[in-house]
């Protein structure tokens, strides 16, 4: 394992060349990028352009078929992975949210770290409870995720991954679930780890939200990058006739 | 308690019911024995049926094969064959193939008795539903949860244990408490191999005193009781599982 | 009207019933016109009556039947029965006289006519390794002992006898659970462990126990049958007097019944 030789100047996240197929359907066609240290990055494309796929395979919950991932210079695509180290570093918050309904919020944020990293309680209580806050869902502590509304779950999720201390967190079109009204919430929780300096990685719809945070875009269609850039640029200027189309549907 | 006692040896003498279960010691202590013995034999192939459930629906989502298949031969032998012939079989077939040991009489003994072997065949027989109706719980949660643990860092063993086991627990306890109920009353079986539980006493008791009526009775209104008792505990237990905006 | 009908019909039936065995009644002159006396053995009750290599009838009571003919000057065909039919075989005048391993009952009683005192009587004791060397009941306190379920001996071999029972469906299992070492011995019939015991299987058993809760076995003959039943009581007298049961049992290595011991006790001086 390469990680002792991953310093943090160097790319924190690197792809290089990624193949993906599920059957003969080739989803993934060769795709590279490098995500730096701290920095915001945002994957939007119209659906089944393989973002989501794209994001999965990071932290290995898709097997890749060939190419390289490399999370802080852990190599994802290797039948030795150790798949701990790997989500130890990568937190994952889904669409559907998905918290374990039968735990409260806090247990939810609790359990990785006291189940699988045995981390000693009482000191990932107080983590729990600090994350409750910054997510603005204290006084939910011990509400069961049916209890709360989609928004409210979707940052428990959030503070569940982030309980894990990783150092890069992927989010997976987490406000396509989501009421208009709750949107709101959840975007600003995001908004607050981009300034906390987290690295992030986003496939989202949300344009504008994107425009706002992040330092790079990148526009996925059929299985490769089209084109990718700056914000300012990219929805100012796109240079490709696909991101223009698919621009002007959206915004 | 002799007051007691002897109120159902005036209860023969003047009506002509006989309940020696209550007036005459004998009778009173077999018949205790084997109500033990019943709720004994149950409790542990209850909880022994159990285990095997959960240890072979994890098993039959085994990535290999050959794993999965020694489940399902184990689900098919068990579950296609009746109790009985199988209580037979392990008792006195199978256990003539294994050690024996000298017992206190010096003599050779197989090493498993009766209620052992009772044990095992109602344990692995309720145990071969339970696995299929684990599985039924697993099949209902969701893909995604089971992602979701697993990008938390937790193993496949991890995940099954601290999520999708609790999760799948709540979906199948109506089915489960079925086949508990099935289970205690399957123990009458036992009485085929000689394990001194209820029934096997009662008709030791009816034989002699030609009481089968009342026999039948008691013996009916037990188990009525017994099945209760499990029944309002599982509810119970169901109701404590239940999780607020969760499922049905 | 179809009460009345009922009656009359019941009461004309019991009528032929009673007619036809008084016209029968002389059963003993048709032996003798016949020259032949036709027995109901059993065929399947070692060693009582079974067949032998040779497949005929052979046993103690085939002997006694024998004997009957004899002293009849008459030859004698037996003919096998099991204890479901004995009794139509005797009704339906198939067979003169059975000497089928029957126990003397009130029930049957009422069927057919017993020749009294009986000829033999059976009882319970144990089939037990000869290795155990159990000499009496009390010796069973605390061992495991096999049985068969709704044995009305279950009790006291539990109650007086201090015997941990483990009593089984059938027969079958029980012997098979002695033969596993599952307990140092089985609880039942006598004459039916005797005829286990003829087995080579059993060479290392025994019977050791003297034989409790006796009951007599009974020659038969058909309601009414006055004459041969009274002659067949001098004959069974006579077998106990003359110590002849107590010779059969030792030719086929039964060891001699408290039963057999006391009817020869009683009957030797006549």
């Amino acid at each position: 394992m390469s990680t002792a030789n991953w310093t943090d100047d160097q790319p924190i996240v690197s792809l290089k060349d990624v193949h993906k197929s599920f059957g003969d359907f080739e989803v993934l066609k060769g795709i590279s990028f490098d995500v730096k240290k701290g920095e915001v990055v945002c994957i939007i494309g119209p659906s089944g352009s393989g973002k989501s796929t794209l994001i999965r395979c990071i932290n290995a919950l898709t097997e890749i078929n060939s190419g390289s991932i490399k999370v802080e210079g852990i190599e994802v695509n290797d039948p030795n992975l150790d798949k701990l180290e790997l989500r130890k570093r990568v937190g994952m918050v889904f669409q559907q949210y998905n918290l374990f309904p039968h735990r409260t919020a806090i247990q939810n944020v609790m359990m990785a770290p006291v189940q699988v990293l045995k981390q000693p309680k009482q000191e990932v209580e107080e983590r729990a409870y600090a994350l409750m806050k910054k997510v603005r869902l204290d006084g939910k502590e011990h509400s069961y995720p049916g209890e709360l509304s989609g928004g409210q779950q979707q940052r428990v999720a959030i503070a569940r991954s982030l309980a894990m201390n990783p150092q890069v967190m992927l989010f997976d079109e987490v406000t396509a679930a989501l009421d208009p009204e709750t949107v709101k919430e959840v975007l600003a929780t995001i908004k607050d780890l981009a300034q906390d300096g987290m690295t992030c990685m986003l496939v989202t719809h949300e344009m504008g939200f994107a425009k706002e945070v992040a330092d790079h875009m990148y526009f996925t269609d059929q299985g490769v990058i089209v084109e990718d850039g700056p914000p300012a640029e990219f929805f100012a200027n796109p240079r490709d006739e696909r991101t223009q189309k698919f621009l002007g549907q959206i915004i | 308690m002799d007051i007691f006692y002897n109120w159902f040896r005036e209860l023969y003498e003047a009506t002509g019911i006989n309940l020696p279960i209550f007036y005459n010691t004998f009778d009173r202590e077999r018949f205790f024995s084997g109500l033990m013995m019943t709720i004994y034999l149950s409790a542990v192939s209850l909880i022994a049926s159990v285990v095997i459930g959960v240890v072979g629906a994890w098993l039959q989502g085994s990535k290999l094969v050959w794993t999965r298949r020694i489940v399902q031969v184990y689900i098919q032998f068990f579950r296609n064959t009746p109790p009985l012939v199988q209580m037979y079989f392990f008792y006195f077939g199978l256990s003539a193939l294994l050690p024996t040991f000298e017992n206190e009489y010096g003599f050779q003994q197989p090493i498993l008795g009766a209620f052992a072997w009772a044990c095992i065949s109602l344990s692995f027989f309720a145990g071969a539903f339970n696995v299929e109706i684990f599985r039924s719980g697993i099949e209902a949660v969701p893909e995604t949860t089971r992602e979701a643990a697993e990008s938390l860092g937790y193993s496949r063993l991890g995940a099954y244990i601290h999520v999708i086991l609790p999760l799948a627990f709540r979906v199948c306890l109506p089915a489960l408490n079925n086949n508990l109920v099935n289970l205690v009353k399957t123990t009458t079986l036992a009485y085929a191999i000689a394990v001194p539980e209820l029934l096997y006493v009662s008709g030791q008791i009816w034989s002699d005193y030609a009481n089968v009526p009342e026999m039948m009775t008691v013996l009916l209104l037990i188990y009525v009781g017994l099945v209760g008792i499990l029944v309002m505990s599982m509810n119970r237990w169901e109701r404590a599982m239940r999780l607020p905006g969760y499922g049905t | 009207m179809f009460k009345k009908f009922l009656t009359s019909t019941v009461m004309g039936v019991a009528a032929l019933g009673v007619g036809a065995s008084i016209a029968a009644a002389d059963v003993l002159e048709d032996v003798e016109d016949r020259g032949t006396l036709i027995a109901g053995v059993k065929a399947d009750y070692p060693p009582f009556g079974y067949r032998d290599s040779g497949g005929d009838i052979v046993g103690l009571e085939i002997d006694l039947a024998e004997d009957i003919a004899e002293r009849l000057d008459v030859d004698i065909e037996l003919v096998p029965v099991v204890a479901s039919n004995r009794m139509e075989f005797l009704e339906q005048g198939k067979v003169d006289v059975l000497i089928a391993t029957m126990t003397n009952t009130d029930e049957r009683a009422k069927v057919v006519d017993f020749v009294e005192p009986g000829h033999y009587a059976s009882g319970t004791n144990i089939l037990a390794p000869k290795k155990a060397g159990f000499t009496e009941w009390s010796d069973l306190e605390g061992k495991p002992v096999c049985g068969v379920q709704g044995a009305f001996y279950n009790r006291r071999t539990q109650q007086d006898y201090g015997a941990e029972l483990i009593a089984f469906k059938g027969t079958s299992e029980a012997y098979t659970a002695l033969q596993q070492g599952r307990c140092l011995a089985f609880v039942y019939d006598d004459a039916a462990l005797l005829g286990q015991l003829e087995n080579e299987e059993w060479s290392e058993f025994e019977m050791p126990l003297e034989t409790i809760d006796e009951s007599p076995w009974g020659i038969a003959v058909a309601k009414g049958e006055d004459n041969f039943r009274e002659m067949l009581e001098e004959v069974v007298i006579d077998w106990h007097g003359s110590g002849t049961i107590l010779e059969l049992e030792d030719e086929y290595g039964i060891n001699n019944t408290p039963y057999a011991k006391r009817m020869h006790e009683e009957y030797k001086s006549e």
